[in-house]
């Protein structure tokens, strides 16, 4: 069968989806009709978030855009530090475990066991530090500039539960579709059956806005289920913990959840990064094959990861900068990096910097890996 | 109002300039950094015996000296033992060989090595159906990022794709694809680790059996392949000969044993062998050519269909040095 596939112009459903909502508020009569055209198109095509978000609200960006702005050291400066930290998760982070990832993926006939656990693990992380990166060179580029946009990432892999992870993943997208899919179609404030469906068809509308792909709508459909069983479950996940005593160790049962969150949200990014359900299913029903042999022989394994493009080398530098990453997450719960830094004398800050700067240029993989979310 | 005015525009002014004057502050202890992080590298590569640099080493560090220098691409390499001809000849011997580069560059090595180190009395080049081929990238580049700033690898490395001017002219910039050569230089700078590689004054041979790549090549190109013959390398290699018969530096140019299944799937191979046939007799230089010797016409001599195993190669090795001395090429003095 011949297959046609569509050009579409880069960051297409961004920016459509931000249109829409200023359109939808403008009928809704919640916005004034921009009526300075120039204004309404930059707000449309504001370049740190044009292709990638993120998908900002017209009541937020758009007053913005009429401000006066005057220099600002302290925004400058902390823009541009932003900017460091996101170019540091796009290039080291996600673009060094791209080259693992995409070898075991594009071709996952040739992987079993460890392969794929790990390709699947790296791709958690690649995929978070692609798109957060992202959005983090956007948000520092226009905070460059003097304008603030929202937030988009609050460290999803620290969420305890799916739901949580949600509040803290692609937040613009999220509260889009809160707003736009979900409350118009009632929301929780219905019965039971029609909030669960509520929900679902809001997860599997999130999934076909990322592709019209049966790997995207499964996606989409897994996060509508974790959702809806998490709220079903909960009564009795929670009695069941009261009586291991589980309740009695906090941060053991933190951990837990968090454990188990990234397990269930990992193992839905089969679905999104494989390249067909064929792919995916091998995937699933391959992770654990061959592992005891691939664990007793670790120079098996060696040999079996370098044909996936990853030498020890490689392998450690990976699992080294994904280290330093969530060690950053660990000392960003107790507040702004860089506020902190602000106390912090010239020396120790530079430091910081040149060390980002230099693991930037030499730990970076440079080899025209596209922004993932380019195209959506 | 006014005052208000002229404070705001002072506090700004102020804070811009703090601005500029911090971010050239930032950048030069950059450049600094940069700089000083590449000596150390550099300093530190220059002394290693890594696999890739150690000739290179050897040759801009002088220590090479020899009266018999072997020059070509992996085919000298792999195929001539220096131990071997020492031990029949008595003249010391060095092979420049350098795996995945034609002429050009071997030449460029040549005069690199010329520069450094006293010129040899007899030059052996080796050929091969490709050495006057162009080739566009730059194989395993990180060997020349130490040398750089050598006029002869420079002008070389600039006709391949590889390198860009970032990386010729920003400190440590080019080391930016394979981090782990600068963990090398440092390791060697401070003398924490001493990389060492298996080779013998260049040569190394290969403990390798025949595989499939041939039969699959042949699969791949049943109707035979034409090389291209570059001008300009042709006009590089005449130079080459012309410059070492100017100095009194003999020059041999051998054709090495090749695989005979893939001497036939190159359809203008006489043509080239015609030509360089016609540079010996126009330097009056020795031409040996083992394309039809005993060793081409056995698979269990090669690894693949351009390279001699270890057997192959300390067979051909003997039989050359036999040859040098049986047609008395190499005048001992």
């Amino acid at each position: 069968m011949p297959t046609f596939d569509l050009l579409l112009p880069v960051g297409i459903s961004f920016y459509t989806f931000q249109t829409l909502s200023y359109t939808i508020d403008v009928y809704r009569g919640k916005k004034e009709p921009e009526k300075h055209f120039g204004i309404f198109a930059l707000y449309v095509s504001f370049f740190p978030q044009l292709v990638a978000g993120p998908i900002e609200r017209s009541t937020r960006l758009l007053p913005q855009f009429k401000e006066e702005y005057e220099f600002d050291y302290v925004r400058v400066t902390d823009g541009l530090k932003l900017m460091l930290w996101g170019f540091f998760k796009k290039v080291v982070v996600a673009d060094r475990l791209a080259i693992f990832v995409n070898g075991v993926y594009n071709d996952v006939q040739g992987a079993e066991g460890i392969p794929l656990i790990l390709a699947t693990v790296f791709f958690a992380f690649q995929i978070y530090c692609d798109f957060s990166g992202y959005s983090d060179i956007a948000i520092g580029a226009a905070q460059v500039m003097g304008f603030n946009l929202m937030d988009n990432f609050k460290r999803p892999y620290f969420a305890k539960s799916v739901p949580e992870f949600w509040r803290r993943w692609h937040i613009s997208l999220s509260t889009w579709f809160k707003d736009y899919v979900y409350i118009p179609l009632g929301g929780n404030r219905v019965s039971k059956t029609r909030y669960y469906a509520n929900l679902f068809i809001t997860f599997l509308i999130s999934g076909l806005w990322h592709g019209a792909a049966w790997t995207f709508v499964i996606w989409g459909a897994l996060h509508g289920f974790y959702q809806i069983f998490s709220l079903v479950t909960k009564k009795y996940r929670d009695k069941f913990k009261e009586s291991i005593g589980l309740v009695n160790y906090p941060t053991l049962n933190k951990y837990l959840q968090i454990g188990i969150t990234f397990i269930l949200v990992d193992f839905a990014w089969i679905f999104f990064r494989a390249n067909s359900l064929t792919d995916a299913w091998y995937i699933i029903r391959n992770l654990f094959s061959g592992i005891t042999s691939q664990i007793s022989s670790i120079g098996m394994l060696s040999i079996s990861l370098s044909g996936f493009g990853f030498s020890k080398y490689e392998l450690a530098v990976a699992v080294g900068v994904i280290l330093i990453m969530e060690a950053i997450h660990l000392i960003q719960r107790h507040g702004s990096i860089r506020h902190m830094m602000r106390d912090k004398p010239i020396w120790f800050r530079w430091s910081l910097y040149y060390a980002l700067i230099f693991m930037i240029l030499f730990l970076g993989a440079y080899g025209n890996q596209e922004f993932i979310y380019f195209q959506f | 109002m006014v005052t208000k005015n002229l404070f705001t525009f002072n506090f700004r002014r102020v804070y811009m300039t703090k601005f500029i004057k911090k971010t050239i502050i930032f950048i030069l202890i950059l450049f600094f950094l940069l700089f000083t992080f590449e000596m150390i590298v550099n300093t530190g590569l220059r002394k290693s015996d890594d696999f890739l640099l150690s000739e290179w080493n050897d040759i801009v560090n002088g220590e090479i000296n020899s009266d018999i220098i072997i020059n070509g691409s992996s085919r000298a390499w792999v195929h001539i033992s220096p131990k071997i001809l020492e031990e029949n000849i008595n003249l010391s011997t060095y092979n420049l060989g350098l795996d995945g580069f034609h002429f050009n560059m071997q030449y460029a090595r040549f005069k690199s090595f010329l520069e450094y180190n006293e010129k040899p009395k007899v030059v052996i080049q080796t050929l091969d159906i490709f050495s006057l081929v162009n080739r566009n990238g730059l194989y395993k580049k990180e060997q020349f990022y130490p040398y750089l700033n050598e006029n002869h690898i420079y002008e070389a490395t600039q006709d391949y794709k590889g390198l860009n001017w970032f990386d010729y002219n920003l400190p440590l910039i080019k080391y930016r694809t394979d981090p782990e050569y600068l963990i090398k230089g440092f390791l060697e700078f401070f003398s924490l680790y001493h990389f060492t590689n298996d080779k013998y004054k260049g040569f190394e041979a290969q403990k390798r059996e025949w595989g499939n790549s041939f039969k699959k090549f042949h699969n791949e190109n049943k109707n035979g392949i034409e090389q291209k013959v570059n001008e300009d390398i042709l006009l590089l290699f005449d130079t080459f000969l012309k410059k070492c018969k100017e100095n009194n530096i003999q020059v041999l140019l051998v054709y090495p044993p090749e695989y005979i299944e893939a001497q036939r799937l190159y359809t203008n191979r006489e043509e080239i062998i015609k030509i360089y046939r016609e540079f010996a007799i126009k330097y009056n230089f020795y031409f040996l050519d083992y394309s039809d010797s005993f060793l081409s016409y056995k698979n269990k001599y090669f690894y693949n269909s351009q390279h001699l195993n270890k057997n192959g190669a300390v067979k051909f090795s003997n039989i050359l040095a036999e040859d040098l001395k049986k047609y008395k090429i190499i005048q001992q003095e």
